[in-house]
């Protein structure tokens, strides 16, 4: 329906500039919108098939013209050319000419091989506008999508007459597919995914019906396997990016029973396609392929966020991400473990997987850097769920407690914020921690030294419990107000059960400015009555008169 | 029981072991002698024995039903032993409060205290003689006055018979005595006459030599104060008729000046320039200010002590705000809470105490000090025709300001806020609110130029300050609007900006526990600093960053709080700027692997300490400037460490830098590195030497709240406790007694003044019974006179038509 739209307007539009166009014909091979209307009815009313062949040529044309520059003619022109293709070939779709049937003689088997051979020509064009870049964004590459996709629907009514034999169009629709992810109109964002205007557009689709889903996956994991090996690395990133921005929205899979879902094609599918487990080995062939592309960071970053939620409950087996995980997990880089560890959690609670001294790994995670990424509060929100268990040894939840608050000493107001909860938390689950914060009998000792060892990479031995929380102490005279006074809840009787982490996971700098800015004006503030002569240091004087003076920041001029 | 009256009685009392042998052992446990359990339980005891033999004084109500009652707080069985001593007990309280009551009421009005007027009892000057001849005197005296006031015959007749007798004769004083005092009395008295008649002042040269008794002189004072009293009336009769004669020649008087008022009129028009003149001084002088006394001048120590003072309260104050003692929202733990959930919708802003605002109130006053001189100032600065418009916008300040040089221009922008002073004209308020706006705006315009000349930068700052005082709230709103702005341009900050920051610092107080303005600079300045990336950084970021943490740490420098941010900060400004990171091995505090950077530090170069300049900030990044950062850090390290120092994790700090430094040091030769490196050293030795493990939790210990009763071997319901220790048993007796007997005391008090309330309502309404029937007597007594009256008039009346 809106492709049919789409063209009446088309149309519209352009038999207003008919008169325009007959005066400069740039190129004498370009046809006016007349003459192509003329050629496409010909080939309906009066069977003219050869009619396809100038219209088929028209393409190379305009590409030529789109890929140097923005032309309105040459759009106009194509957008008619294609829905008059397309109206075409779904009259030679009802006439049955598009399939060879046994019953047709000689001649006419001739005729239709001749028609396929065109078809597959209007398809190839079709995958080849998907896939290359023109000059701009143009709507000729969305009608052809949509084309594209129509096209689909037509050969999927018109050959499944029998519900018994129902036969998908994998082929024509596999072509779309590969065209997509192959094609290059737009970059790489730095979430990882793609802002290529047809892949959102094809995503508008994608998302609502399930055979489109279905189908996509079906069989995508030799595809990809195969442009693994042959296609370049920048590109394989690209394709990763179409990719992830089709795949990152939740899958109809869950919803309910596959056989009421929407269907693009609006009719039944063949049986296979309503089989989950099909599904799921499909789609975990697909993925276990994707995920051994060579990834940007930030594709990494992106593919873990959703790898938990949207990714492993459509595996079949999800062990087979074990190997990926644990590599993610290992790499060096500050953020990637912290974000495979959700994942990995998944795959430890449903999947019995083992992970070999996962503790150790856990404490090596947190790192300065740590409480200045985005992703802190997701990583503790896990942490807590690790610690939370009552059965750990006391030795280790000290040293966890002891590198926070090593770390708190340098972070950021937001990671403080979370840090001095989580402790208070865990000395709650673990009461013989409290020696880090009350130790009467060690304050007896002479020449006491911190047994700590922050280098250590063992929680089992860095012998945190025999140390203090001093940073705690300090902590209770934080410059935030409302830090220092939640700081110094460790001097005061641990009365409370536990405090909700929810409160403290997601504030930063900006949700503490809103909190003031929410503040109003009630009595005139408090004035500095110190004096200074100047506020700042007066460079261009010689150093004794500046001495005389008195200023505010004595080491900077304006 | 049997037996006499008397052998009943002694059975009795032996039987509650009060005569007789008391050591003796019961057979029976439960009859324990009153001496084994609570020896003052004997009153009780002897109560209880007169009662059983006295049968007769018990009353007892015989109820048929059982029926239980609340009496004395006790449920009690109508009509039994405890019933009846209740309500015995209640009535008897109320009687006797009633008695009380009636016997304060007729003493009511009457002072009913003794008066010792004995005389010369307690003079220890006065011989036993002399005291006695005195009463004597007193007697004789009193005596006199009672014949005066009742008797109505002669002086002669003294004491009405009744006579000192001794051994029952009559005593008798010398005759001589009595003619003298009796003759004397009747002397005075023919006197007392003769000043009445003769209006004559001889009376000293005929008053006789002796002691006038006290009879006389009171005579003669009578008779003097007649006298008096009738020569002023004499006189004022006198004055009267005069003033009589006069009203009635008023008329006359008044023709005669009517006609010479013209005349009168015509000479105070001619009055000479020179007297208008006089007039005018005298004028003058009259109001004059001079006139008044001025204050003291105060010398030169009360003023400095003054001032002292004065600091003193301020310094006190802002302590005070430091710790956040004003400040009781935020002390509590539970509303803590509430700030990190998120519920406290509407924060309120923080009131600063109460005596602050009032010293406030008066800095407004004194911020205007020059106001009062101002007044005359401004009128003569009017005549000198420098005439200023209040600018509506900084654009129209600025282009004012253009016109004018550099020194001109704090005059200038003086002039606009005395010629708008909100004393002279009504709106002046309204336009100087605007006007304040403006003016800082134009400093951190200024700021922003190239070329900024610190005098005019300075000195409008220091306006600024002055005004702040009295327009705090328009600046407070300028500077968290300007907060807001800089947080929207956070990634790219400008140079206003940064001073913005200081700024804030030099206006307002930044040690407080909260403040409106300075709490939501720092976050702004701490978010700036946590933007800062360790390995992605350019020279730019650092030098900011250099810049914050320098301001940062200038707001602390009282208050001394904890900024994790900066030590982040400084460290991995830190690892980028020194060379050759990598060859560092140590434990970082802020970054977890330290890798080459693009802007180390050649080794080679000689580090110059400089002061630095913020636009050099935004220039092209140089060697030099990376070497003045690098020393600008060591600095901000020392700041730090002394700023800190007290901080029980600074050794965890220097920890961190001590390794820096010492890299540095390797490369560089340079005073303020080796500086830093041997104050590291010995705080690091004093910190290393104080390090105690924390002993946080030093709190009372709670008690666990049990839900099991405790069982108790030997319970008896009787025992009041059950408490180990005898002394705290005791104590525990007392404190119960105690309350309980406040307790009865104000019940009691409670109870009386319920009473006395009562019966003066009481009394009231019978008095307004009584007023009200004495009333209607007289009414009735009136209206049936008047009825009479009426009858015999309306008889006279009809008896008149009948005759006439």
């Amino acid at each position: 329906m809106t492709v049919k739209k789409r063209g009446s307007e088309g149309s519209k539009s352009s038999s207003k500039r008919q008169n325009k166009s007959k005066g400069n014909e740039s190129s004498p091979k370009l046809f006016s919108l007349d003459e192509i209307e003329v050629l496409g009815d010909e080939i309906m009313e009066t069977k003219k098939y050869n009619n396809f062949i100038p219209l088929l040529e028209q393409f190379s044309l305009i590409k030529k013209r789109l890929l140097v520059s923005e032309d309105e003619e040459y759009e106009k022109t194509g957008r008619k050319a294609s829905l008059v293709l397309f109206r075409s070939f779904e009259a030679l779709h009802k006439q049955g000419l598009l399939t060879t049937k046994k019953n047709y003689d000689e001649n006419k088997k001739l005729v239709v091989k001749w028609l396929i051979q065109k078809y597959n020509q209007f398809k190839d064009i079709i995958s080849d506008f998907i896939v290359s870049k023109l000059s701009y964004e143009s709507s000729l590459q969305i009608d052809l999508l949509e084309i594209g996709l129509n096209l689909v629907k037509v050969e999927y009514v018109n050959t499944s007459s029998n519900p018994d034999n129902l036969h998908f169009p994998s082929q024509t629709y596999r072509q779309v597919v590969e065209a997509i992810l192959q094609s290059k109109n737009g970059r790489v964002v730095s979430d990882g995914s793609s802002d290529n205007f047809l892949v959102l557009e094809f995503v508008d689709r994608f998302s609502k019906y399930w055979d489109l889903q279905y189908y996509f996956v079906n069989g995508l994991g030799d595809v990809l396997e195969e442009w693994k090996a042959q296609k370049p690395q920048d590109e394989l990133r690209t394709i990763f990016a179409n990719f992830y921005s089709i795949m990152r929205n939740e899958l109809l899979f869950q919803r309910g029973d596959l056989e009421d879902l929407d269907v693009w094609v609006g009719r039944p599918l063949p049986s296979l396609a309503y089989k989950p487990g099909n599904f799921k080995s499909q789609f975990q062939k697909t993925f276990v392929t994707i995920l051994s592309y060579p990834l940007t960071t930030s594709q990494y970053k992106s593919i873990l966020l959703i790898l938990h939620k949207r990714i492993i409950p459509y595996l079949a087996q999800p062990q087979c991400l074990m190997d990926f995980l644990t590599d993610a997990y290992d790499t060096g880089d500050d953020i990637i473990p912290i974000l495979t560890l959700n994942s990995l959690y998944e795959l430890m609670k449903t999947y019995n997987l083992e992970y070999p001294e996962f503790y150790t790994k856990l404490y090596t995670l947190l790192t300065p850097g740590l409480m200045y990424t985005r992703y802190r509060s997701r990583f503790f929100r896990l942490c807590d769920l690790f610690l939370s268990s009552t059965h750990l040894s006391a030795k280790l939840v000290a040293s966890f407690i002891k590198r926070l608050a090593r770390l708190s000493l340098s972070s950021s107001a937001s990671g403080v914020v979370i840090i001095i909860p989580f402790i208070y938390n865990l000395m709650k689950r673990h009461p013989s921690c409290m020696i880090m914060l009350h130790n009467p009998d060690g304050a007896k000792t002479a020449g006491f030294e911190d047994p700590f060892k922050p280098s250590e990479q063992n929680p089992l031995k860095t012998d945190a419990i025999a140390s203090s929380l001093w940073e705690l102490e300090t902590l209770m005279s934080h410059y935030h107000p409302n830090i220092a006074t939640l700081a110094r809840m460790f001097k005061e009787p641990f009365r409370k059960p536990s405090y909700n982490m929810e409160d403290f996971f997601d504030w930063s700098y900006i949700s503490l400015l809103e909190s003031e800015r929410k503040r109003r004006f009630k009595t005139s503030v408090a004035i500095e009555f110190d004096e200074w002569d100047h506020l700042f240091a007066n460079s261009a004087q010689p150093s004794e008169e500046a001495t005389a003076s008195s200023s505010y920041l004595s080491g900077w001029s304006l | 029981m049997g037996g006499s009256q008397l052998k009943q009685l002694k059975a009795a009392l032996k039987d509650n072991g009060l005569v007789g042998q008391t050591n003796v052992k019961r057979k029976n446990k439960r009859s324990k002698a009153p001496s084994d359990t609570r020896r003052n339980d004997r009153d009780d005891i002897l109560k209880n024995i007169r009662q059983q033999f006295n049968q007769f004084d018990n009353k007892y109500n015989r109820t048929k039903k059982d029926i239980t009652t609340v009496k004395g707080g006790k449920f009690v069985k109508v009509g039994s032993q405890e019933h009846y001593d209740a309500t015995k007990s209640a009535s008897s309280m109320t009687d006797a409060m009633r008695m009380q009551y009636e016997m304060e009421k007729k003493r009511h009005g009457k002072t009913g205290s003794l008066v010792d007027r004995r005389f010369g009892e307690k003079n220890k000057h006065m011989t036993a003689e002399e005291k006695m001849l005195e009463r004597f005197t007193r007697e004789q005296q009193r005596a006199s006055r009672k014949k005066v006031d009742f008797s109505l015959a002669s002086d002669d007749e003294d004491n009405f018979g009744e006579v000192l007798t001794h051994g029952g004769k009559a005593l008798e004083f010398g005759d001589d005595d009595q003619d003298d005092f009796v003759s004397g009395g009747s002397a005075l008295g023919s006197t007392g006459v003769r000043y009445k008649d003769n209006d004559d002042d001889d009376v000293e040269s005929e008053a006789p030599p002796r002691k006038k008794s006290k009879n006389e002189v009171m005579k003669e004072i009578i008779a003097k104060s007649k006298f008096y009293k009738h020569q002023r009336q004499a006189e004022f009769q006198k004055a009267q008729d005069e003033i009589q004669d006069l009203d009635e020649d008023f008329g006359d008087v008044m023709a005669e000046i009517n006609k010479t008022s013209v005349k009168q009129a015509n000479s105070m028009k001619a009055k000479k320039p020179e007297e208008m003149m006089y007039d005018e001084k005298v004028r003058e002088l009259t109001y004059d200010r001079r006139a008044v006394p001025a204050d003291r001048t105060k010398t030169d120590e009360e003023l400095r002590k003054e001032k002292e003072e004065h600091l003193r309260k301020l310094e006190e104050d802002r302590i005070n705000r430091m710790n956040g003692d004003i400040d009781d929202r935020e002390a509590q733990g539970d509303d803590l809470d509430d700030f990190w959930n998120g519920s406290d919708e509407e924060g309120e802003g923080v009131s600063v105490s109460e005596d602050n605002d009032s010293d406030a109130d008066s800095d407004e006053s004194g911020a205007f000090e020059d106001a009062s001189e101002g007044h005359r100032a401004i009128s003569k600065r009017k005549n000198n025709k420098v005439t200023v418009s209040m600018p509506s916008s900084h654009e129209a300040l600025l282009n004012s300001l253009d016109k004018l040089d550099e020194s001109s221009q704090l005059d200038y922008v003086n002039k606009i806020i005395e010629t708008y002073h909100p004393r002279l004209a009504e709106g002046n308020k309204a336009k100087l609110n605007n006007f304040v706006n403006i003016l800082y705006e134009h400093l951190l315009y200024l700021s922003d130029q190239e070329e900024v000349s610190a005098k005019v930068f300075d000195g409008l700052l220091n306006i600024l300050k002055k005004l702040l005082k009295s327009f705090n709230e328009e600046i407070v709103e300028f500077g968290r609007n300007e907060i807001d702005t800089i947080q929207n341009r956070i990634s790219s900050l400008k140079k206003r900006d940064l001073v913005f920051f200081a700024t804030i610092g030099s206006l307002f107080s930044t040690s407080d526990h909260y403040h409106l303005i300075v709490t939501p600079t720092v976050i702004l300045m701490n978010e700036k600093l946590s933007k800062f990336q360790y390995g992605y950084s350019n020279i730019k970021d650092i030098a900011e960053g250099v810049f914050i943490s320098e301001v940062l740490l200038q707001y602390q420098r009282l208050s001394k709080r904890y900024i994790p941010e900066v030590v982040n900060f400084l460290e991995k400004a830190l690892l980028m700027l020194i060379p050759e990171p990598t060859k560092l091995n140590y434990n970082s505090l802020s970054v977890g692997e330290i890798m080459e950077s693009s802007l180390e530090l050649n080794s080679n170069m000689t580090l110059q300490s400089n002061i630095l300049g913020i636009s050099d900030i935004f220039q092209e990044a140089s060697d030099e400037l990376k070497g003045k950062l690098l020393l600008r850090i060591i600095g901000l390290l020392d700041t730090s460490t002394s700023l800190w120092i007290d901080k029980s994790s600074i050794l965890d700090i220097i920890k961190t830098f001590k390794p820096i430094v010492n890299h540095l040091l390797t490369y560089f030769e340079n005073k303020e590195i080796s500086n830093l490196k041997e104050k590291y050293d010995r705080v690091e030795k004093n910190a290393q030497r104080d390090r105690k493990p924390l002993a946080l939790q030093h709190h009372r210990a709670l008690a666990i709240p049990t839900f099991a009763p405790k069982f108790e071997e030997n319970f008896n319901p009787d025992k009041k406790s059950y408490d180990v220790n005898k002394e705290r048993q005791e104590l525990n007796k007392v404190k119960n007694e105690l309350k309980k007997e406040r307790k009865a005391t104000m019940k009691d008090l409670r109870r009386q003044n319920k009473f006395i309330g009562g019966e003066q309502i009481k009394d009231k309404k019978k008095n307004y019974e009584e007023y009200h029937r004495k009333m209607a007597n007289i009414v009735s007594s009136i209206s049936t006179i008047e009825g009479a009256e009426k009858n015999s008039y309306e008889r006279e009346k009809k008896l008149r038509k009948k005759m006439g």
